[in-house]
């Protein structure tokens, strides 16, 4: 081991001090004011943690869905304007649900460890944003506010 | 094959031999022939000449006779008209005895009986002659006992002289007939022993033809079952080897899946690590705590930025170094509070990198990052991170990362800094340790620049 360290950390500036680090509370804590958002995950601690972090921001979350069949009839319930999707459903795709939505109007991205398998995504879904697992959540955050816009 | 070809060989010497006994059997009865056929027209002509000499003698007779009926009757009747038949003969005979001669001139002794012939005729001419002389002087009955006397004897040996001519005439004639007949009969042999011959040889031509034409189509039904049999085991092989290179191909993508699968996993395992630290971040109220927490999340958040890169190699044993920082760098940006300041550049050489050093050098160049990101700077101050990542021309790697903040103060150590901990060690492990030097010469905002030497890093420079 080094006998002396040799960075500094001056402490006039740390950037995520005093807020909820991670940017999980920025200043704009109500970007998602009102909107409804389904959740589609079938790991009950993750979608939990997306809950808690989507209710945060000011957002009615439906679901979260952990099966193909929740989410349709949460769909058939009332109309969600956003939607996080993960990919994988117990081994089971979710893309004819991601087509479902894209049919009607929903914005939806993909929170899945397969972001960066370009090929097991259909050609119809490409332009949904994928982000890669774990999600940060300012990321997710962001990614949903440009959805809205 | 080579039976084949040894049989196809001889059936092909035996056709040329074949045919060349033809040619040659062919000249020769011609040749024969050709003798032959001059033998014939030779004993035709001897025949002809024989009874040319045939001719010439009784001619001789004819005229000789009318002679002597001439002399005769004027003799008895003194009528001078029934003389011209004896003086014609007279004038004519000498040319007829001469030609006699002369067409027997190939028989020595026949010309001894022509001379003969002619010295008997002419003494009869002369006795007749001599009657003539002898009625015309009145003394008739002298003449007429000359006629009877001595012209009846040499009459009767001009008889006998003439039938021996014609009779050795007639034998030479039986005889030369008889040449001409099996001269006849030899040509006719011939000719038929030809006929058969060149049938005999025409039936071993035809059966000569008919062997090489079997062997010839022997050889091609030969060449035809080779190649089917050829074509065959290409084709066989062809298919064993496409089943082959399915079979791996197959395996392949099963191995193939089977990573994506599990590097799924690992990357939902990461995401429930994080969630958990998030949940706890949530529930814990001491800010310290708070910011551990973050920190602990914003390490998770690396180490699973890093190794969603790892599969992306094509032995899946080896990543490039600059997809690996790529991720980490870009997901660090991502997570910066919205409005920072703050902007990092890299700049990363395609390095190929053993997989098991991808996360630690994740890792490494997280922490350096985050703590420029989270010191180097005052509150709202923007400013700039830039991230090298390259080889020395000792072909050894570094981590450089650079910032234009407030640079560093030697005697405000952080005591407690978990990061600056993580950085020593993991330098340690890769054979380095942090180098820091200010960015310049500006006072008020000098910057740092941390490298840091990666001597025990193994890579391989790649094509980008």
């Amino acid at each position: 081991m080094a006998p002396t360290r040799v960075l500094a950390f001056p402490r006039q500036r740390v950037p995520y001090a005093g807020a909820e680090p991670g940017g999980s509370q920025g200043s704009g804590c109500n970007l998602l004011q009102g909107k409804t958002v389904l959740v589609v995950e079938d790991d009950f601690i993750v979608a939990f943690d997306m809950q808690t972090l989507l209710e945060e921001h000011g957002a009615q979350v439906l679901g979260p869905a952990s099966t193909l069949d929740e989410a349709r009839a949460a769909l058939a319930r009332s109309t969600p304007q956003l939607a996080v999707l993960d990919v994988n459903l117990n081994g089971e795709f979710v893309f004819p649900f991601g087509l479902e939505l894209q049919s009607a109007g929903v914005p939806f991205v993909f929170a899945t460890a397969y972001a960066d398998d370009v090929r097991l995504f259909p050609e119809g879904l490409l332009k949904a944003p994928r982000l890669a697992k774990p999600v940060l959540p300012n990321l997710l955050i962001g990614q949903l506010k440009r959805l809205l816009e | 094959m080579q039976d084949l070809q040894h049989h196809s060989l001889r059936t092909q010497r035996a056709l040329i031999v074949t045919v060349a006994l033809s040619f040659a059997f062919l000249l020769a009865a011609a040749a024969l022939m050709w003798s032959l056929s001059r033998g014939a027209r030779d004993s035709d002509e001897a025949v002809l000449h024989t009874l040319q000499v045939k001719r010439g003698v009784a001619e001789i007779l004819t005229l000789m006779t009318a002679a002597e009926g001439g002399q005769r009757g004027y003799l008895l009747s003194g009528d001078a008209t029934l003389l011209e038949p004896y003086n014609e003969a007279r004038l004519e005979l000498r040319a007829h005895i001469a030609s006699l001669r002369e067409l027997v001139s190939d028989n020595p002794p026949q010309i001894t009986r022509v001379d003969e012939l002619a010295a008997l005729i002419e003494r009869r001419l002369d006795s007749m002659d001599e009657a003539l002389r002898l009625r015309d002087t009145g003394s008739i009955a002298e003449a007429v006992a000359v006629m009877r006397t001595r012209g009846q004897a040499l009459m009767n040996a001009f008889r006998v002289a003439i039938e021996a001519l014609d009779r050795v005439e007639s034998d030479v004639l039986v005889e030369r007939q008889q040449q001409a007949a099996l001269h006849r009969d030899q040509f006719f042999q011939a000719v038929t022993a030809m006929l058969l011959a060149c049938g005999v040889l025409a039936l071993f031509a035809l059966i000569s033809v008919r062997r090489y034409v079997a062997a010839l189509e022997a050889t091609r039904t030969l060449l035809e079952e080779q190649k089917r049999a050829l074509e065959e085991r290409v084709e066989v092989r062809t298919r064993e080897l496409a089943n082959i290179a399915d079979i791996a191909n197959r395996e392949r993508g099963r191995a193939e899946s089977l990573l994506t699968d599990v590097n799924h996993r690992v990357g939902n395992n990461l995401a429930l690590v994080s969630s958990f630290l998030t949940m706890q971040l949530r529930a814990v109220k001491h800010p310290e705590a708070a910011r551990a927490l973050d920190a602990a999340r914003a390490r998770v958040q690396a180490i699973a930025s890093a190794h969603r890169k790892l599969r992306l190699g094509a032995d899946f044993a080896t990543v490039r170094a600059n997809e690996v920082l790529a991720a980490v760098i870009d997901d660090i940006s991502a997570g910066l509070t919205p409005g920072d300041l703050i902007k990092i550049n890299y700049d990363l050489a395609p390095l190929e990198i053993n997989a098991r050093d991808a996360v630690s050098l994740g890792v490494l160049t997280s922490e350096l990052v985050m703590n420029a990101v989270k010191h180097a700077f005052s509150p709202g101050q923007s400013g700039e991170v830039s991230v090298t990542f390259a080889q020395t021309g000792a072909a050894v790697a570094f981590i450089e990362v650079a910032d234009n903040g407030v640079g560093w103060d030697d005697t405000q150590k952080s005591e407690g800094s978990l990061g600056g901990k993580i950085i020593d060690m993991v330098a340690c492990q890769f054979g380095g340790s942090p180098a820091r030097a200010p960015l310049c010469s500006d006072e008020r905002r000098p910057g740092t620049r941390i490298r840091i030497e990666l001597g025990k890093l193994q890579c391989v420079e790649q094509p980008a």
